[in-house]
Formats: structure tokens, C-alpha cells, sequence
């Protein structure tokens, strides 16, 4: 089965089954990058309380299902545009990128293309430069090819390595924008959208898998945790070769976010202790269910 | 008391003995690093840095055994490399009172069990107690062994009541008693019954029991006896005999 190391979902949102369809499809390790939670959050001890939940009992609710879970931390920027909580975040973010399971700053970005979006991104990035870490970078889904753009002037004017930056939620524009910058590029498969599996599969045969990641980008819309998988079958029929599909779905996000110790190949190969008599601060994923039985073959 | 002798188990020396002869010289430099930084950053440094050492260190364990260190004792060979930087870093600060804590509720699974393992080192009584309660709350394995387990901390530091709940709690771990150092000074009638009643409950549930369950018993048996007299269930009576005779 092909491996998936998943730089783009947002299980806090999801269900259990979701972690076993994913694991029974080759999902080895989900990325959760920090995000908004669908409706603005008005205290900073909100975001600390999230922050700390994504490094902590959601790790834990990944590792049940044999999944390893890492994240990205940062202020999102829908929110940056908050004046009640956006200073406040950007003062408690360097404790946090400093954690084990933190592979990167993310998502950072731009939403509506304001001045204080503008002035958060570069806060971001500059913690990013000092804490050693990629980033990963939401564009804006309206204006798309003029929010990509201006997303690549603020990178290239904060002097940070263009193989530290991932340019998430690509088409087929934007990637001729990429290819040229070094950076690497990230396509979001949404169900029932343009940016299908099919258009995908295009794109890689096209323009082959360097500097390449798919991601479903799933959270509490519509999206579907499967369309790694889906998108990877899809490329097996049209015939992209098994070594660049590793590329595109394992090799490439693995060697991206696994730097410095945070993580790194052999780690994430290794499953994690899926022991189900284990707790986490008291908690288990359990309902009554036996620890050791074999009702997890199935999704409900 | 200044008396310009430096005690054997005085926290830093044995910290720094350690360093000496029980951890790989490779990580000697990284050490220099972090005391520069934290000298020149100060509490401010290990907000942030704290998180980073079992990455930036080792998570291997060291290679040591059990040591005074101030008026008690701790198992060297319970700590990882990170665990014992993190001691160091936290006994050159020039209070613990408030930062601990702070480091504690602010820190992931990894920090939480650093912090515990340095409570041994730490010579401020209310925090570390309340932090070895707030380990032992969890009921997450590693936390609570991290915080009472492999130090005298647990004999030494607390009353009869909250020392015969962590050693229930090592009875359903099948943790063993050597871990508890001291534990052969700690007996109390109301613990050999709570014993004696978690071992009555496995054996009707078909579950192992543990195996120390009779060692500490031993300790003090005037309940077992006592209730050996007034106790109506044949069963349970039975039990009892079977017990005070693997006592004597
Ligand atoms: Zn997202």
C-alpha cells in the first residue's frame, strides 16, 4: 500500500472514523496546521486552550488509531484581522514553536489582502526564521492568482529560504507561478469542487511531482479526509509511476516538515503505541469498547 | 547556613556528577549553550526553550543508580538525558516558586515529565507537593510514575491518606514497591486494608494481584488481625488467613 504522510487536515474537527479509514488507506502521519474554528474566537486563552488540545489530546486521539499526528502553529489569517486577540497570539506563539510536534508555521497567509494580515504574515514568518521552521501558507480562495502573488512578495522580501516555504491551495495558475520560485507547492482536494482527484491527476502529468504535496485539507466543511488516497488511485490508473507517487505523497512532505529533529522518516515508519488501556489526562477514546478487541476493523 | 563545604547530596553537585560520569561528553557543549542563555535570558529563555530539550538533548535514559540528593533520595537511572538538563536549568533559577508551576500547566506531555523528574532536586515543599498531586490527578502512566515514582519523595513528603492512594495506585500499575523508595518505613493500618480489599477484588474479578501486596501488608498488620476477628464472609475470611500467613 502506498504510504501518506497528510501535510494538510484538521482532525480536531473529525470524527474516529476518519483516523480509521485514513490508517486502513496508508495514512502514516496527519499534519493539523493551527487554523480558525469556523466562527472568530474572542480571548487569546481561547487559541492557548486549542493550541495546547492539537499538541495534546489530539496527538493522543491519532496515536489510537496507529496514526502519528504533528501540527503547525500560528495565527490564522482570518483571524489576524481580530484586533481583540492578534497581538496576544503573536506574543505566546514563540513557546509554542518550540514544541516537539511542531513542524512548521502555519497557516499563515492572507485572506482579505488587509495591511494587518500583511503585518501578521511577516511577524509569522520572521518567528518561523528564528525558530528554524517551514511555513506553510494559505492563499486566499477569492482573487486567487493576486492573493498567490502578493503571498510571494512578503516571502521573498523576509529573506527566508524558499525551500522553507509551502504555497498551500494551488491550481493549475498558480503552479506556473511556483515552479519558478523555488518553493514547493500544495494542491487541496475538495470534493465536488474544481480541484478534483481528476485535475490532479493533469497536473501531474503535466508538470511532474517536485516540489509537489496533496492534501485534503479537511476540516468541519464539506471535504473529504480520503482524497489523498483516492487521488493516489487515480494516479496509479493513469499510469504515474509508484516511485513518483511516493514522491508526491510521502517523500516530499516527509523531508519538508521532518527537520532538525522534529520528526523524521524512520520515526514516522514506526507506528506509535496504539495501546487502548493507555489514557490521556484521564481520557480515552473509548466507549465501553474492549481495549484489546478488533471492533476498529470497521468504521461504523 | 554558609559553611563552605559543599554536601555530597547537595542538588547541584549530584546534578553535576551526573553530567561528569554518567552522561555521554557530547552533550557537555550543548550544556555550556543553555546555561549561557539562560544567564543572559534568564526565566524569559526557558519559557520558550524549555519544550525543545528532549529534541535538542537526548531521550535516552542515563546510566545511574540510586543517590542522596539534598534530604532524600532519587533513582538517577529513572532520568533521561533531557530530564536531567532540565534539573540543572531549574536549580539555577534563583526561585522555583510560581515558575515550576508555570512550566508545568504550560507544557506538553514531554515538558510535564521533565519538571516532575526534577522534583527530587527541588527543595520547596508546597509546590513539589502540589505538583505530585497534579501527577498523580492525571491518571496518565507516565505522568503520575514521572512524578512519584523512583524518589523518596512520596515516603518522605506526604500524609498517610494521599501516600496509601499512590500506593494503591502502584498496586493497579503493577508497579513494583522498590520504585517507592523508603516504602518499607511507611506502613499504616488503613493502607494494609485498602491492600487487602483491592487483592480480595482482583481475585473475584480472575485478575492478577500484586505481587508486593503482602511485603507492605506486613508492614502493619493490626487491621488484618482486627478484621480477621469481626469479618462474616467465609471468603474473605479465608483470604485473610491466607494472607497473615504469607505475612509470618
Ligand atoms: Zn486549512
Amino acid at each position: 500500500m502506498t504510504r501518506i504522510f497528510e501535510p494538510h487536515c484538521h482532525m480536531f474537527s473529525r470524527v474516529t472514523d476518519d483516523y480509521l479509514r485514513m490508517a486502513a488507506a496508508g495514512v502514516k502521519v496527519v499534519l493539523e496546521p493551527a487554523f480558525w474554528l469556523g466562527q472568530p474566537r474572542t480571548h487569546v486563552e481561547t487559541f492557548i486552550d486549542y493550541f495546547d488540545t492539537i499538541l495534546g489530546w489530539e496527538r493522543f486521539r491519532a496515536s489510537q488509531f496507529g496514526v502519528h499526528h504533528v501540527c503547525t502553529m500560528a495565527l490564522n489569517p482570518r483571524e489576524a484581522n481580530d484586533d481583540r486577540v492578534n497581538d496576544a497570539v503573536l506574543e505566546v506563539l514563540p513557546r509554542y514553536l518550540e514544541k516537539n510536534s511542531v513542524v512548521g508555521v502555519g497557516e499563515i497567509g492572507l485572506d482579505d489582502m488587509t495591511p494587518t494580515e500583511e503585518r501578521c504574515m511577516e511577524a509569522q514568518i520572521q518567528m518561523a526564521i528564528d525558530h528554524g521552521l517551514p511555513i506553510l501558507i494559505h492563499t486566499p480562495h477569492r482573487n486567487k492568482r493576486q492573493g498567490f502573488i502578493r503571498c510571494h512578495e512578503i516571502v521573498q522580501a523576509s529573506g527566508i529560504e524558499m525551500d522553507r516555504v509551502l504555497l498551500d491551495h494551488g491550481n493549475e495558475e498558480t503552479v506556473k507561478i511556483t515552479r519558478d520560485t523555488g518553493a514547493v507547492q500544495g494542491f487541496s482536494i475538495y470534493p465536488h469542487t474544481k480541484m478534483s482527484p481528476e485535475r490532479m491527476v493533469q497536473i501531474v502529468l503535466e508538470y511532474g511531482v517536485d516540489r509537489m504535496v496533496v492534501n485534503s485539507a479537511c476540516d468541519w466543511g464539506v471535504s473529504d479526509p480520503l482524497s489523498v488516497p483516492k487521488t493516489v488511485d487515480l494516479l496509479k490508473a493513469a499510469g504515474v509511476s509508484e516511485d513518483d507517487i511516493d514522491t508526491l505523497v510521502w517523500k516530499n512532505p516527509v523531508a519538508f516538515f521532518g527537520r532538525d529533529g522534529r520528526g523524521s522518516e524512520d520515526e514516522w515508519l514506526t507506528p506509535p503505541d496504539m495501546d487502548r488501556k493507555k489514557l490521556f489526562d484521564g481520557n480515552s477514546v473509548l466507549r465501553g469498547q474492549d481495549p484489546d478487541g478488533d471492533w476498529d476493523r470497521e468504521p461504523v | 547556613m554558609e559553611t563552605g563545604i559543599v554536601s555530597l547530596s547537595d542538588p547541584r553537585k549530584v546534578v553535576e556528577d551526573a553530567f561528569i560520569s554518567m552522561v555521554d561528553p557530547k552533550y557537555l557543549d550543548r550544556r555550556g549553550e543553555y546555561l549561557d542563555r539562560l544567564d543572559a535570558d534568564g526565566l524569559a529563555f526557558l519559557e520558550v526553550h524549555f519544550a525543545g530539550l528532549p529534541r535538542k538533548t537526548a531521550r535516552d535514559l542515563i546510566d545511574g543508580g540510586i543517590v542522596p540528593v539534598g534530604d532524600g533520595r532519587v533513582d538517577l537511572g529513572a532520568l533521561r538525558v533531557c530530564d536531567l538538563f532540565a534539573a540543572d536549568l531549574l536549580l539555577r533559577l534563583p526561585s522555583v516558586d510560581g515558575h515550576l508551576e508555570k512550566l508545568y500547566f504550560q507544557g506538553d506531555a514531554e515538558e510535564r515529565r521533565m519538571v516532575l523528574r526534577a522534583l527530587p532536586f527541588i527543595e520547596s515543599g508546597a509546590t513539589v507537593c502540589r505538583l505530585m498531586a497534579e501527577a498523580h490527578r492525571t491518571n496518565d502512566e507516565v505522568i503520575f510514575e514521572s512524578g512519584n515514582l523512583d524518589s523518596d519523595l512520596v515516603t518522605r513528603l506526604l500524609d498517610d491518606d494521599a501516600y496509601n492512594r499512590v500506593v494503591l495506585k502502584c498496586a493497579f500499575m503493577a508497579a513494583p514497591k522498590e520504585r517507592l523508595l523508603g516504602w518499607e518505613t511507611r506502613g499504616n493500618p488503613a493502607l494494609s486494608e485498602a491492600l487487602f480489599d483491592f487483592m480480595t477484588e482482583r481475585e473475584a474479578a480472575g485478575r492478577p494481584i500484586w505481587p508486593d501486596t503482602a511485603a507492605i501488608c506486613a508492614l502493619e498488620t493490626s487491621s488484618l488481625t482486627e478484621r480477621l476477628g469481626r469479618e462474616a464472609d467465609p471468603t474473605l475470611q479465608e483470604a485473610l488467613k491466607r494472607l497473615l500467613a504469607e505475612i509470618v
